[in-house]
């Protein structure tokens, strides 16, 4: 399951920068870019607090 | 800053007033996930734009960071990480083993006003995200006080949100800022990315060669010139020195002994070059090309043009200025014109207003909601731990007081500096301001660490001598922000190169004083 969210992290975070290297090659319009780096940014902030939640419930685990 | 980083180097835990153990001890890449994040903040939104205010030329602006940058990655590896990987210990308590306690405290209340009045320029940048939702008026390039109700209840709103957030849960937004710093840094390199390809459709330029792509840097981004009235203009050497200076407090001023003391390597200060070339480079050109393209696809308004075609006998045409770039030869022009009808009685206030790099509405436009975010949190995550570091400065002086309390006055005052937007439109200035106010105390540190030994003279004096204030410190200090101050008003030395004259005359000074000083009262040891 960690491994699933990181690597949705990791996707989103390519997602967020590739549209707008597609807009400069003039393939992407600037509203498309707007929304996906936006359900980009959505996603990245979402694995990562699950990730956070996930290392800090470890820690109390074993400080237990 | 990676997890274990953040837990051991946040501001006031572990080992304040020991040396760091060796168990503790971080690698390299804990200092290169930390620079990165650090020096990608708010306020890089308002520097890169404030260059091109400042009428930067493309070759200025790209060799002079290039330069600017290395030089200051060099300081960090040459002079503060080698002194922090041998003492190991914070700045705070080098400093008070050279100047006792109470200097140290001046020393404190110096750098926490500094660090407010930083985190009030932070609160400022984010504010302006909320103009582009609520539409009021927005504080100008030239205003020093707030211009509006809607204004100052956005910074309090904003600066109120982060004290108390600061106050109550450093360690909460300590970890978010972890998360959005990756995300930040890419966001500015779309801002990059959309700028530039804006200014390629704009300019209908085909790029099909680097080439190319520099002499759209050259013409149309960055064309050098006259800076926007009221700026200083900038140079190479202006840029350089900004580039390399900007930081001053904590390479050559050794704030970050805190920070390196954690290194294995005195290399490791090599890391500061992921903040600078990602943060001070990448970031201040993306950000800097969206405010070139505000400029370059604004207008002159109806009143500016009708000033320049009717004074200027015939000039201007409607069809000219129609199609014509807001450039700052203009808008200087117009502005000369207005004021002498002013002064003539012939128009009742003068109503021409200088473009204004505003990060929100820059930001929007080139990555909607994602941009205003990217401003916000930009804002929020570095203005909560300067409010911190704030606090825990004031803290040192005022011990029995509680740190929520301490903090969250300290973030009220942020606030009440972020309404000023002097703070932010001149950060240029305040930021070298900054840096030459605390530069001479690291010329002190590293002249009392490497050479005052090879004068017979004792190091640490404060502790050798059980004395609360080193006066050969104090002076080097003071009298070296006195001279500066003389170059800078009456030498015609400009506040961005000062400090390098200045480092040299705070070591002098407190070779010259500690040989006078320590004499008349040698430690019995």
């Amino acid at each position: 399951m960690k491994t699933l969210i990181q690597l949705i992290g990791y996707i989103s975070i390519i997602v967020l920068i590739v549209p707008s290297m597609l807009y400069l090659a003039g393939k992407m319009e600037l509203n498309q870019v707007k929304t996906t780096m936006l359900i980009a940014t959505i996603v990245w902030f979402a694995a990562n607090t699950i990730l956070a939640w996930h290392l800090e419930d470890k820690i109390m685990g074993k400080n237990k | 800053m990676s997890e274990e980083q953040n837990q051991t180097t946040q501001p006031g835990t572990e080992y304040e007033r020991e040396p760091v153990p060796k168990r503790a001890l971080l690698g390299f890449k804990s200092f290169i996930g930390m620079y990165a994040g650090e020096h990608c903040a708010g306020t890089e939104l308002m520097l890169g734009p404030l260059f091109v205010a400042a009428g930067v030329s493309a070759f200025d602006l790209i060799v002079g960071l290039i330069l600017g940058n290395a030089l200051a990655v060099l300081s960090w590896t040459l002079m503060c990480a080698p002194i922090a990987t041998r003492a190991r210990l914070t700045l705070y308590y080098q400093l008070e083993k050279i100047c006792g306690r109470r200097l140290v405290t001046l020393y404190n209340l110096t750098n926490g006003v500094m660090f407010c009045f930083l985190a009030g320029a932070m609160v400022t940048v984010s504010a302006t995200a909320l103009g582009v939702w609520f539409k009021f008026d927005m504080p100008g390039l030239n205003d020093m006080y707030p211009n509006s109700v809607g204004w100052v209840i956005a910074v309090l709103v904003c600066g109120g949100l982060i004290a108390i957030v600061a106050a109550y849960g450093y360690n909460t937004v300590a970890k978010f800022a972890n998360i959005a710093s990756p995300w930040m840094v890419l966001v500015f390199l779309a801002f990059g990315f959309v700028g530039l390809k804006q200014f390629i459709d704009v300019t209908d330029t085909h790029i099909k060669s680097a080439g190319d792509l520099w002499t759209l840097a050259n013409t149309s981004i960055w064309k050098g010139g006259e800076p926007l009235p009221g700026q200083v203009k900038f140079t190479f050497w202006h840029v350089t020195f900004f580039g390399w200076f900007c930081n001053m407090a904590m390479h050559i001023g050794m704030s970050d002994l805190s920070v390196f003391r954690f290194a294995k390597k005195s290399w490791y200060g090599v890391a500061s070059g992921s903040g600078m070339y990602v943060g001070h480079f990448m970031a201040w050109i993306a950000a800097a090309m969206l405010f070139a393209l505000q400029l370059h696809v604004t207008k002159p308004d109806q009143y500016m043009s009708e000033l320049l075609i009717n004074n200027t006998e015939g000039k201007y045409t409607q069809e000219y200025l129609e199609s014509a770039s807001l450039t700052p030869e203009l808008i200087k022009e117009a502005m000369d014109i207005e004021n002498k009808l002013f002064e003539d009685g012939v128009i009742p206030e003068k109503l021409i207003k200088v473009p204004t790099p505003l990060p929100g509405p820059l930001a929007h436009n080139a990555a909607g909601w994602v941009g205003l975010l990217c401003v916000i949190i930009a804002g929020w995550t570095t203005a909560n731990p300067t409010i911190y570091r704030a606090g825990l400065a004031f803290q040192a002086i005022i011990p029995k007081v509680s740190r929520f309390k301490v903090t969250l006055v300290t973030g009220m005052i942020a606030t009440i500096a972020g309404m000023f937007p002097a703070f932010a439109m001149k950060l240029l200035d305040f930021v070298a301001i900054y840096g030459m106010l605390l530069m001479p105390m690291g010329a002190v540190i590293f002249v009392d660490f490497w050479l005052i030994k090879k004068f017979g003279l004792q190091s640490s004096y404060a502790e050798a001598s059980g004395k609360l204030f080193n006066w050969a410190a104090g002076a080097a200090w003071l009298v070296t922000l006195g001279i500066c101050l003389v170059l800078v008003k009456y030498a015609g030395i400009q506040i961005y190169f000062v400090s390098l004259p200045g480092w040299f005359v705070a070591a002098i000074l407190y070779i010259v004083v500690s040989k006078i000083y320590q004499k008349k009262i040698r430690p019995a040891a």
